[in-house]
């Protein structure tokens, strides 16, 4: 790819009427590493994500991309600098698993040094990343959802973008999977993508993630790297929940348990 | 490039040139058959001879002005309202995101009839005979946007709700078509069942030509949204983050839908069903991608409403049968069938 971005979100916010919830949110998403949102239900993990996508705009502060204010992109543009995969995606048609991860590969229509092949070969690679290469040419509606997931996860990957953003990719996946998912992520932020994904498995973000955002009530409580963030006194006050952190036994990362 | 190899692919090798022979069939058939029959051989013929061109088979010259006068302008016209009904159908239920999305379902063809009458009722002025096209086409436009506006809750429209809007507002402009009957002292306008019905009895070349027009650039143009109507199925935020400047692909899309039907209607009145049935055949035996759906959804449209305006003409022989009765006859089941699946299929009314 040697293509690498940052997507900076700098003091932002979102309020509808009196309901602020986003509030004073600076990070960043550096190309090379796999950023976790990790968070309460409720604290603003989903809603920053579209901000940072470009579906809703901020009413404070600014996201940038590689220094510029994203709003100054075109749709087409953007979608060759940065994915997004959704908590679902719903399809009213019956289009097979194959045509949902060709078109990931829309935005890259125009470019000159595109082809089918080239298409075809990267919509393969996709699949094959993804485990799916079996669910081809079955009918995406058809697909549980896990699969789904693993599909739209493949049309993310399609789409080669040098930034990726995801919203909860693991939650209807099985455990093999979910490891499975992660690690595709990590091997992408090797190869220099910045990857912003919203996790609600603690231990995920804990295994797989460079740097961990905790948010509360639509603001950060804690950021730095999961060791710093994973904080049992941190984490029990803002879940609302007594946990314990512990080394894991095997892996060289916290494991969070719940008391 | 082609969004992968569906598993259909068998079937769409012989799509095209299964609707080119049922479409020629039709034709001919429409020529030929009805009150005075000319065989086949002769309606060639006399198409041949007005290229130039003789191959030795004699007809009459009231058998000419049949093929040539009557039958042929009307069967053009059939064609191409037919065609942009169909592809009109697809590209609504792409936009929509909605398998029941359809001109007269949703109102979009009661409010070009409201339109068209309105500029007859009215006289269109300097707009000649483009006045009831246009108002056609702004009739349509309008109600393509109060259904777009009306139907939509977060992002989606759902498929009860498109539908009761349509109902609503078809309810509403039919009135209003009644009112203008009454009101207004216009023979035209008496014949309000012209416009609930749909005929081809009233078609010309001169009469056709702006529906030609219209109907033209609605055909030519709505296939280059294919790409970007798939897209859209996945999704109003999925498509933008794809690269697909989502609020112009769907105005652009109304203004084409509306430039067709509004013309469509403006030339034949209301004919309903053809932009389900057409697409919904295709998406059987095709696959939903577009960039095949969009084309072959125009010419099955085609093909239904020569079939239907062949009926029309000739089951109650000498007197004429409006051919939208005809096609909601057929798409009137079909419709209740689609119901049930898509509920079926995407749970109580998503």
């Amino acid at each position: 790819m040697g293509l690498m971005a940052t997507l900076t979100a700098s003091a932002v916010g979102f309020s509808i009427d009196d309901a602020h919830l986003v509030r004073d949110v600076t990070l960043s998403a550096v190309g090379g590493e796999v950023l976790g949102l990790v968070g309460p239900n409720g604290s603003g993990k989903s809603t920053l994500l579209q901000l940072m996508a470009g579906d809703r705009k901020p009413t404070a502060g600014i996201i940038e991309l590689d220094g510029t204010p994203i709003d100054r992109f075109s749709a087409a543009g953007l979608a060759r600098l940065r994915a997004v995969l959704p908590q679902q995606t719903v399809v009213p048609f019956p289009f097979t698993a194959r045509a949902i991860v060709a078109m990931g590969r829309h935005p890259h229509h125009k470019d000159p040094d595109n082809s089918h092949d080239r298409d075809r070969s990267i919509v393969h690679d996709a699949m094959a990343a993804t485990d799916t290469l079996e669910l081809q040419h079955r009918i995406f509606p058809s697909l549980s959802g896990g699969e789904q997931t693993r599909v739209a996860l493949a049309r993310i990957l399609a789409q080669q973008t040098p930034v990726i953003l995801l919203d909860e990719p693991t939650a209807t996946l099985d455990v093999h999977h979910q490891e499975h998912a992660m690690r595709l992520l990590r091997d992408r932020a090797a190869t220099g993508v910045a990857v912003l994904v919203v996790l609600h498995d603690l231990n995920l973000g804990a295994a797989y993630a460079d740097h961990l955002v905790l948010l509360a009530e639509g603001q950060v409580a804690a950021a730095g790297p999961p060791a710093e963030v994973l904080n049992a006194e941190l984490l029990s006050r803002t879940y609302r929940q007594p946990m314990r952190v512990i080394q894991h036994p095997h892996r060289r990362c916290p494991l969070v348990l719940v008391e | 490039m082609a969004a992968g190899r569906a598993p259909v692919a068998t079937h769409r090798s012989w799509l095209w040139p299964t609707l080119v022979v049922l479409l020629v069939a039709a034709a001919l058939a429409n020529l030929g058959m009805g009150s005075f029959d000319v065989g086949p051989l002769k309606v060639v013929a006399i198409l041949l001879d007005h290229a130039g061109l003789d191959i030795g088979v004699d007809f009459s010259p009231q058998e000419n002005a049949v093929v040539w006068s009557l039958r042929l302008p009307r069967l053009v016209l059939a064609a191409l309202v037919g065609a942009v009904l169909g592809m009109a159908g697809a590209a609504l239920q792409g936009l929509f995101r909605n398998p029941l999305a359809d001109p007269q379902i949703i109102g979009i063809s009661s409010g070009a009839a409201l339109g068209a009458g309105i500029v007859l009722a009215v006289g269109p002025g300097i707009l000649g005979s483009f006045g009831s096209p246009i108002g056609g086409f702004a009739g349509a436009f309008g109600v393509a946007v109060i259904v777009y506006l009306f139907a939509r809750y977060e992002g989606r429209t759902e498929v009860v709700n498109l539908v009761l809007t349509g109902v609503a507002v078809s309810a509403v402009a039919s009135a209003a078509i009644g009112y203008l009957s009454f009101a207004v002292d216009s023979s035209r306008l008496q014949t309000a069942l012209f416009w609930f019905l749909g005929s081809f009895t009233l078609a010309t070349w001169q009469g056709a030509r702006p529906a030609l027009l219209f109907g033209g650039v609605c055909l030519l143009l709505l296939p280059f949204f294919a790409g970007r109507l798939n897209l859209l199925l996945l999704g109003e935020s999925e498509a933008r983050h794809l690269g697909v400047d989502v609020e112009r692909v769907r105005v652009l899309v109304l203004v084409l839908v509306a430039l067709g039907i509004g013309a469509g209607v403006a030339a034949a009145g209301i004919i309903g069903f053809v932009g389900l049935l057409a697409p919904h055949g295709v998406r059987l035996v095709a696959g939903p991608d577009h960039r095949t759906v969009l084309p072959a959804s125009a010419l099955a449209g085609a093909v239904l409403v020569l079939v239907a305006d062949l009926g029309a003409r000739t089951l109650a022989s000498p007197t004429e049968i409006p051919v939208g009765l005809l096609t909601a006859l057929a798409g009137g089941p079909f419709f209740l069938w689609l119901l049930r699946r898509t509920r079926a299929e995407y749970g109580a009314w998503g």
